[in-house]
């Protein structure tokens, strides 16, 4: 009988509420006496705040209370690391989604209506809608940062002036990437509960990052931590979408609770939704390679401009990780790769699946092909010249020798499940005969740093709490959230390996930050690796309280025990893991443990811009096949594949289903997703998925190829690593090289989304050029 | 939620007329709601509206076959439509303009009627009735009339319906064995998606070649529906060469910046359109031209 759980593609533990929609979202909570919330917008992106009116709406029906800024109070902004937002406005709006006021009614229908009555008095500050407006101005959005540029990040390996003097042919260009929006399906929702004994609040809903979320409301709140009690609600998606837009929600909605002593409920419409939380970055590249003439990469300087928007958000780590990881998986000798972040007026910009990469990659890799071309070479013949392999330094100064680099093994799979070689070749003599639907293929590869890297050096932990009951059932508390990604089934799998346990014996319950260990949050693809080393450490000391128990009990030596599949086996003894839990309780041991894991220091020299940036990474390759209609500059995509070494995969089945996501989060990213930003007034146009849109079931393709290519990674506990964020990061660097290919020309779009505007003007300029 | 002064289910044709006559100032139909629900999220426009729901009266749901016309009821699905072999086979254009709309949910709920009466330049049956000659019947309580679809729909958005008329059927020509239908629409994506611009074709050869009726427009581009007698005329009796298909799609794109001006959108949409009736007509014609 084989009980080993990781490896096997159980079902996930909450399939079957989800699907029959038993499964309780923030939303779906009704309290007696709940209040629902509305916030009232800014009128002008940029004005200092002179008054808000609320006398009118505070006598509006079914109204409760209306609070603004002056109401809060603690500390008046938050943030995770930069402390520079505010949850209600207090005396300057910096874009549309400020909110003004928050009105708390009996029903959502009057706290909607009151909302409208709500007015304020502004004085009009000039709009710095882009990054260019916002380095010309003098004028400072945060006074902390004068020239308002809020993150910088600057690579630098080798000698790039004497690295482009080697170089026989190089290429060079802008690449530019637009806002993204997370697009989760289910909008924020929070509730905040007053407790009745004390100044104590609960907190239920959708929190990405729950102790975050409680340190926020304890500091803006004035409440101790402990007493602000998270317990997020299932999670329908984040993408690194509900931290701090979870936040400032479970602050208005606190507030509102503490006030009244009722519960408030608060949640967004969709266009709320795309109005006030933050997005994807965009980022202007200017970017230059160098190589010798048979291919070899010899020099890359990139110039990074990032929008940060309103707030600083998480722009300086995303920076971080454009710079440290936009070199992509190389060899290369000499790197300049400097990220920089602007605030502007406009939507902020912060964590989203992929945190600066996904746009780094496709510039790098569309350059790539420009080179490339130049050399007459094939993209794969290109990336085989100079993908990294053991024992080779990282673009960034990292010796790789203590995992397999398995980056050329992973490009080749997914060149293969796509036949990329044959194609190109094919397509490539194809496309002269002077078809209107032309076909391309492109490919594009990526190295992902698991978890946060050396800007985190100190506070990369996790926590876990381990508990075995008497009955031999375990029970787990776990502050890494369930967002949909299916972590609570993968976490229960490496603690019934870590403790050598079925898969039926473990509970890993909602996460309640009144229970479980504060840990870091699961963000920055961190949580297989982290939650796995917590998990182990918990294991091995509940294991060690159990030997104790079971020496005392037989009398015998417990050295070398073994708990597996069930059973727990010392010196003759061989008893079932439930009848040796039973023990401990008999003899009144406790076998309790909380398990820690931080990641070693990482030895990286910020001023230099040189060294070890991550711990370990996971290694990505994804090509895609297109058809491009040159009368309508309509793109289909007709097939992707996406190979990834993440390690070990804990469940395959949902690391296979981590892949199809992310796919097609990249399809959206790469061809129609735009918000519809206007650079003149800083308004989002497009709010709601009427407008946003967003590939549906029909546009991605149903012949989309996943590849697990396995390699245990020896820095993890149960050998695996990340694989959330790699699963979109290189897919719009390939599908953009699959287009350009179909058009026949490297680089010929170099700006997403390719719409079908900018598809087709590509090609009326290419074929104008041509006549 | 939508808000309203009052809300009226009816279910027969009678009790419709009845309700319309009844009601105060301030009527507003509802059929499958698919454009009514979406508007009413915006502001309050049916506040001080009595909404009478006519989905569902199965009198307005029927497809019948006429001497010359198929008459379709204005509360036909549009996956009714979409399904009917006789619209399949004799005005197939509207089969395939019904099938490209929405979603599966959309289309199982949504009706013919009020994908006219909304009026939205980008409803995709539009174009497909124009082709097919569409005229409409209109009940207003308890007065018929039958009027031509240009007549009905005024601009973008807005007919020329009093807020008491019923759309009670859509009337379309029989097309003669042996007509191809063309319906082309392009989206955003392929599904969910308003039209950026349909093309509808409907095209009759004789046993010769010569080509014996022709109808091509587009939907999603003018603000009214259109036909252009002009246009069509360029290949009516005619064996087409590849010059005439040329100078087809000139005339037809031309109409863009002629008849909807000049906006941001015509350096797409002109070009797009060429190219595209050239495309459509080189298929139908199956390459015959020279
Ligand atoms: C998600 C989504 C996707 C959509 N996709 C498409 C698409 O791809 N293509 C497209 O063309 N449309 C699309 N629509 C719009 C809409 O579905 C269609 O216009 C649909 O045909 C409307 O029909 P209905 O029965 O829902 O009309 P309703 O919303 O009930 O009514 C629409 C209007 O017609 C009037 N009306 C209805 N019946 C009559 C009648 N018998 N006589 C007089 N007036 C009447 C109503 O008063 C109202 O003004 C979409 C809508 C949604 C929500």
């Amino acid at each position: 009988m084989e009980t080993l759980p990781i490896g096997k593609s159980l079902e996930r533990i909450d399939a079957r509420a989800k699907v029959t929609g038993r499964a309780e979202y923030g939303a779906d909570v009704r309290l007696p006496d709940m209040l629902y919330c509305k916030g009232v917008y800014a009128a002008h992106p940029h004005a200092k705040l002179l008054a808000v009116h609320t006398d009118e709406a505070k006598r509006a029906e079914g109204v409760a209370c209306v609070v603004t800024g002056a109401d809060i109070p603690g500390e008046k902004m938050f943030g995770e690391l930069y402390v520079d937002q505010y949850a209600l406005v207090c005396d300057k709006t910096r874009f549309f989604g400020d909110v003004i006021a928050v009105v708390a009614a009996q029903t959502q229908e009057q706290a909607d209506a009151a909302a409208d009555l709500v007015t304020a008095e502004y004085e009009e500050l000039p709009v710095l809608a882009t990054p260019q407006m916002a380095l010309a101005s003098d004028i400072a959005i945060n006074a902390d940062y004068p020239n308002n540029i809020c993150g910088n990040v600057h690579v630098r390996k080798g000698d790039i002036v004497a690295g482009f003097q080697a170089a026989d042919v190089t290429v060079s260009g802008t690449y530019r990437t637009g806002f993204v929006e997370h697009a989760y399906i289910e909008p924020e929702s929070v509730t905040a509960i007053p407790d009745r004994m004390r100044r104590e609040l609960t907190v239920l809903g959708c929190a990405q990052a729950p102790y975050n979320l409680r340190l926020t409301v304890a500091r803006m709140l004035n409440i101790p931590i402990a007493q602000v009690i998270v317990k997020p609600s299932v999670i329908g998606g984040s993408f690194g979408g509900k931290i701090e837009s979870a936040e400032s929600l479970a602050v208005r909605a606190g507030l509102v609770a503490l006030i009244t002593g009722r519960p408030a409920q608060y949640t967004l419409t969709r266009e709320d939704s795309i109005r006030e939380s933050y997005k994807r970055h965009p980022i202007d590249f200017d970017i230059r390679l160098g190589a010798k003439r048979d291919g070899t990469l010899c020099a890359m300087q990139v110039e990074a401009i990032g929008d940060a928007g309103a707030y600083i958000n998480m722009s300086p780590p995303v920076m971080y990780k454009t710079a440290t990881l936009g070199p992509g998986p190389y060899l290369i000798s000499n790197v300049d790769y400097n990220a920089t972040s602007v605030m502007t007026n406009t939507v902020h910009t912060g964590s989203m699946r992929g945190f600066g990469t996904p746009q780094a990659i496709f510039a790098l890799e569309n350059a790539m092909d420009e080179l490339a071309e130049k050399l007459h070479l094939t993209p794969t013949e290109l990336r085989r010249k100079n993908l990294l392999q053991n024992g080779d330094v990282s673009p960034c100064g990292h010796l790789l020798d203590f995992h397999e680099v398995s980056i050329r093994s992973v490009m080749e799979k997914a060149a293969a499940e796509l036949e990329f070689d044959d194609k190109y070749a094919r397509y490539t003599a194809e496309n002269k005969d002077g078809r209107r639907i032309r076909r391309g293929v492109g490919i594009a590869v990526s190295m992902r740093g698991a978890s946060i890297g050396a800007d985190g050096n100190g506070f990369d932990v996790a926590r876990a709490y381990i508990e075995v009951l008497d009955d031999g059932s375990v029970n787990v508390d776990l502050g890494l959230t369930e967002l949909g990604q299916g972590l609570r089934t993968c976490q229960s799998q490496m603690v019934a390996e870590g403790l050598g346990v079925s898969f039926e014996r473990i509970c890993l319950g909602n996460t309640d930050t009144s229970r479980a260990p504060a840990t870091g949050a699961c963000i920055a693809s961190r949580s297989t690796l982290l939650g796995g080393g917590a998990l182990k450490d918990a294991s091995i000391k509940v294991q060690a309280i159990m030997a104790r128990a079971l020496a005392r009990q037989f009398g015998k030596s417990t050295d070398g025990i073994v708990f597996r599949e069930d059973r727990v086996k010392f010196a003759d003894i061989d008893i079932s893991f439930g009848e040796a839990a039973k023990i401990c309780y008999d003899l009144c041991e406790t076998p309790i443990a909380v398990g820690t894991y931080v990641v070693p220091r990482l030895n990286w020299n910020e001023e230099k811009g040189f060294g070890e940036p991550f711990y370990t990474y996971t290694y990505s390759c994804h090509a895609a096949e297109v058809a491009v209609d040159l009368d309508t500059g309509s793109v289909d995509v007709l097939k992707m594949v996406g190979c990834h070494d993440m390690g070990r995969a804990i469940n395959p089945a949902m690391a296979k289903g981590q892949i199809y996501g992310g796919l097609a989060m990249a399809q959206g990213m790469a061809l129609i997703e735009d918000l519809g930003h206007s650079a003149k007034t800083s308004a989002l146009k497009n709010l709601n998925f009427e407008d946003y849109l967003i590939p549906t079931v029909l546009d991605v393709p149903d012949c989309n190829v996943p590849i697990l290519d396995e390699h245990h990674d020896p820095r993890s506990a149960f050998g695996g690593r990340s694989l959330g964020e790699p699963a979109t990061e290189p897919g719009a660097g390939a599908l953009l090289c699959a287009v350009n290919h179909a058009l026949g020309h490297a680089g010929l779009i170099r700006e997403l989304p390719a719409d079908l505007d900018r598809v087709f003007a590509a090609i009326r300029s290419m074929e104008g050029e041509k006549s | 939620m939508m808000e309203c002064r009052e809300y009226i289910k009816v279910t027969t044709l009678e009790e419709a007329l009845e309700a319309l006559a009844a009601a105060q100032s301030g009527v507003k139909l509802l059929a499958g709601g698919t454009d009514v629900l979406v508007n009413a999220r915006e502001g309050h426009p049916y506040r001080d509206m009595t909404i009478v729901d006519i989905y569902g009266i199965a009198q307005l749901c029927q497809v019948e076959e006429q001497a010359d016309w198929i008459a379709i009821g204005a509360g036909a699905t549009h996956a009714k439509i979409e399904q009917s072999p006789l619209i399949r086979e004799k005005a197939g254009v509207l089969a395939d303009a019904c099938r490209t709309v929405g979603s599966p949910q959309i289309r199982n709920h949504a009706t013919i009627g009020g994908n006219l009466a909304n009026a939205s330049p980008a409803a995709d049956a539009l174009a497909a009735l124009s082709v097919l000659e569409a005229e409409v019947e209109i009940n207003r309580l308890g007065n018929v009339r039958r009027v031509p679809l240009g007549d009905v729909i005024e601009k973008p958005y807005r007919t020329t319906l009093t807020e008491r008329d019923l759309i009670t059927r859509i009337f379309v020509k029989k097309a003669p064995a042996g007509t191809r239908f063309h319906f082309y629409k392009l989206g955003r994506r392929k599904a969910l998606s308003i039209s950026r611009m349909t093309i509808a074709t409907l095209l009759h050869r004789d046993a010769s070649g010569v080509i014996t009726q022709f109808h091509m427009t587009m939907g999603a581009t003018f603000p009214k529906p259109m036909l252009f007698a002009d246009v069509d005329a360029m290949l009516i009796g005619k064996r087409p060469t590849r010059a005439d298909i040329i100078a087809v799609a000139d005339a037809l794109s031309a109409k863009i910046p002629l008849i909807a001006g000049i906006r941001p959108s015509t350096a797409y949409k002109q070009p797009v359109c060429n190219k595209m009736v050239q495309r459509i007509l080189n298929e139908l014609l199956g390459g015959d031209a020279e």
